[in-house]
């Protein structure tokens, strides 16, 4: 029998990786909300974001979080590439919606694969000093590398919201996303703030990707998947639209997750996620804190 | 012409087993299997346009029904393969209902859930299922549907093909099928007109379903051995519709064609390299995929008929 300190102990550091999961689903929220485009792939770029990471760390040994700019413009610019090869020809066609799901999907069974085959399907990690140095609050212990991933990924949240509220740009991606055909009337160039909205959303993906693979000793290349569908989840209970919404579903799935480590074993941990996940979007389609949805 | 050119395919595919050897005729099993597991999912990914991503849930529930009937009862598959049909055409049902809250991408979200908790639960039940270790079947005969040639196998793939074949083709034409496809072309204007939206999703997923839980009997006999995560994984379920879409998603032949192009060429890859580039048959599937999305809307089936009836219509002036 574990005891209860154990309990917190576990659920908090779930709670944390929760955390990130906000950020990731943040892009994926963004890419949905502008253009209503699914980005299966998602994942699997978050997957290249702990690469970036690990590589820049081992090769260049420099700074993890100096990686985590490295890859927010690095992944900016591979999603600014995949947003033209398999949303753009196909966002405002008949039925275009879906052929994002499918093109998308046909990125990520690439981008898996080019993984496997460059960096083979073992786990990696690196050491870094962040791992090493633990900090206690309320008799609660996380690694430093925990808390800086969860603080920063706050941050970025907040910097995102921010950027979306206040900057010319953002302010136009909020109008896209509101009325693309108004928008367009009134001069913004909707395809090319597609482009950027993807790219900034791909850009999220990898930051969130290196701040995990500080603590998370779990970099290979089908680790995206997991992602995927952690952050599905979450943008789903947070509904669209609602940024904040994003943090604190992040926060309940990691939880639940936590919940679910205990009660089961750490292999089933996802039992609890995908039913209540399952239980959500049957009873409530519009999520936990979002306006109805808009019929697809 | 094109009844000459089926009756030629069918010929040619019944005579052309005695000269292939045990590899190739392996290939071909795997091709025809695929082809019918396509041609399952397009009923309602397909035909009904609800893009589902946990076909591979309905396959394992259809591969350890039969087993576990075999096993614990000696039922052999070839009537356990009509229970495995009816235990995934249940939990297809299910799946049916959930389309009902959710569209697109949503729906797709969903079933990948349902097909994780399936994969988890499998696992998870050692006491019936036999937990992360599978079941490994012990058994030949033709009672058992389990051959020690492929060619055997051969034939039986072909016939649940061309089973699936006719049965998309009648299917298309039936009220119902015609139902399914006005319901993916416009969900609240077929409802205006009078059809049952919730009998045609309910129905249509769990007809896919049934026919998928027969394809996991075949493949169960053919693997002979199955187990949780390798049989309820969510690339199977990607394959299963990335052949269809590739080949032509709400046709009766996307299925072979779309498995035609891709398996052989996939295994060929994995025979040639081995496990030394494990990635190399699955980036194949990703760039076709991704090519034919975005350049031939329809697959390669549409596409043909495309470049058919523009030849026609050049034909006739």
């Amino acid at each position: 029998m574990i005891e209860l300190g154990a309990y917190s102990q576990l659920i908090i550091s779930y709670a944390i990786l929760g955390g990130v999961y906000a950020l990731t689903a943040l892009g994926l929220s963004l890419i949905w909300g502008v253009m209503r485009a699914v980005n299966w792939a998602h994942g699997d770029l978050l997957m290249l974001g702990m690469y970036t990471a690990y590589w820049m760390v081992l090769l260049l040994g420099i700074d993890p979080l100096i990686a985590a700019i490295v890859a927010f413009c690095l992944l900016g610019a591979l999603g600014g590439i995949i947003h033209l090869i398999a949303i753009e020809p196909v966002i405002e066609k008949p039925g275009g919606h879906e052929a994002t799901l499918l093109s998308t999907l046909g990125i990520s069974v690439a981008i898996q694969s080019i993984a496997l085959i460059l960096w083979s399907p073992s786990p990696r990690s690196y050491d870094n000093i962040y791992k090493g140095i633990y900090l206690e609050f309320f008799g609660v212990r996380t690694s430093l590398a925990e808390a800086i991933a969860f603080s920063l990924s706050l941050i970025a949240i907040f910097l995102t919201d921010q950027f979306m509220k206040r900057s010319r740009l953002g302010k136009a991606i909020r109008a896209v996303s509101q009325n693309p055909i108004g928008a367009r009337v009134v001069g913004i160039d909707v395809s090319k703030i597609r482009l950027f909205t993807f790219a900034i959303g791909v850009a999220l993906a990898g930051v969130a990707g290196v701040l995990v693979s500080t603590f998370y000793p779990n970099i290979r290349p089908l680790a995206g998947y997991i992602w995927d569908i952690a952050s599905y989840v979450v943008v789903i209970f947070a509904g669209l639209g609602s940024i904040y919404g994003v943090i604190f579903s992040g926060l309940i799935i990691g939880v639940l997750e936590g919940i679910g480590a205990i009660t089961f074993t750490n292999a089933f941990r996802h039992i609890l996620v995908y039913s209540v996940f399952l239980v959500v979007l049957l009873l409530r389609p519009q999520g936990l804190f979002g306006r109805a949805l808009r019929r697809v | 012409m094109k009844r000459y050119l089926t009756i030629l395919a069918l010929i040619l595919a019944l005579a052309l087993p005695p000269f292939l050897d045990e590899f190739s005729l392996a290939v071909l099993v795997q091709t025809l299997m695929w082809a019918y597991l396509a041609m399952s999912w397009d009923v309602i990914g397909g035909y009904g346009g609800q893009f589902s991503l946990g076909h591979a849930a309905f396959l394992g529930l259809g591969a350890y029904t039969s087993t576990l009937l075999l096993e614990n009862f000696g039922l052999i598959p070839w009537i356990g393969i009509w229970i495995s049909g009816i235990v995934a055409g249940g939990a297809g049902a299910l799946v049916g209902f959930a389309s009902l809250r959710l569209r697109g991408p949503f729906f797709a979200l969903g079933t990948i859930a349902f097909a994780e908790l399936t994969q988890l639960l499998l696992t998870y039940l050692k006491d019936i299922t036999g937990g992360p270790l599978g079941i490994m079947i012990n058994k030949v005969g033709f009672e058992y549907m389990i051959f020690d040639k492929q060619i055997y196998y051969y034939y039986l793939m072909l016939a649940f093909t061309v089973f699936g074949v006719l049965f998309l083709r009648y299917f298309e034409r039936s009220k119902f099928g015609i139902a399914l496809i006005a319901l993916r072309e416009d969900e609240d204007a077929a409802e205006a007109v009078g059809i049952d939206v919730y009998r045609a999703k309910v129905l249509g997923a769990s007809i896919s379903a049934f026919l998928t839980g027969m394809g996991g009997t075949l493949y169960a006999q053919w693997i002979h051995y199955i187990r949780p995560d390798t049989l309820v994984r969510l690339d199977f379920s990607t394959q299963i519709a990335a052949i269809d879409v590739v080949g032509g998603a709400g046709s009766p032949y996307g299925g072979i064609i779309g498995a035609l192009i891709l398996v052989p060429i996939s295994l060929y890859l994995n025979a040639l390299f081995g496990g030394m580039v494990a990635g190399l048959s699955v980036l194949l599937y990703g760039v076709v995929l991704l090519v034919v999305v975005v350049l031939m809307p329809g697959g390669i089936y549409g596409f043909l008929r495309r470049i058919l009836m523009r030849r026609e219509r050049y034909a006739r002036g």
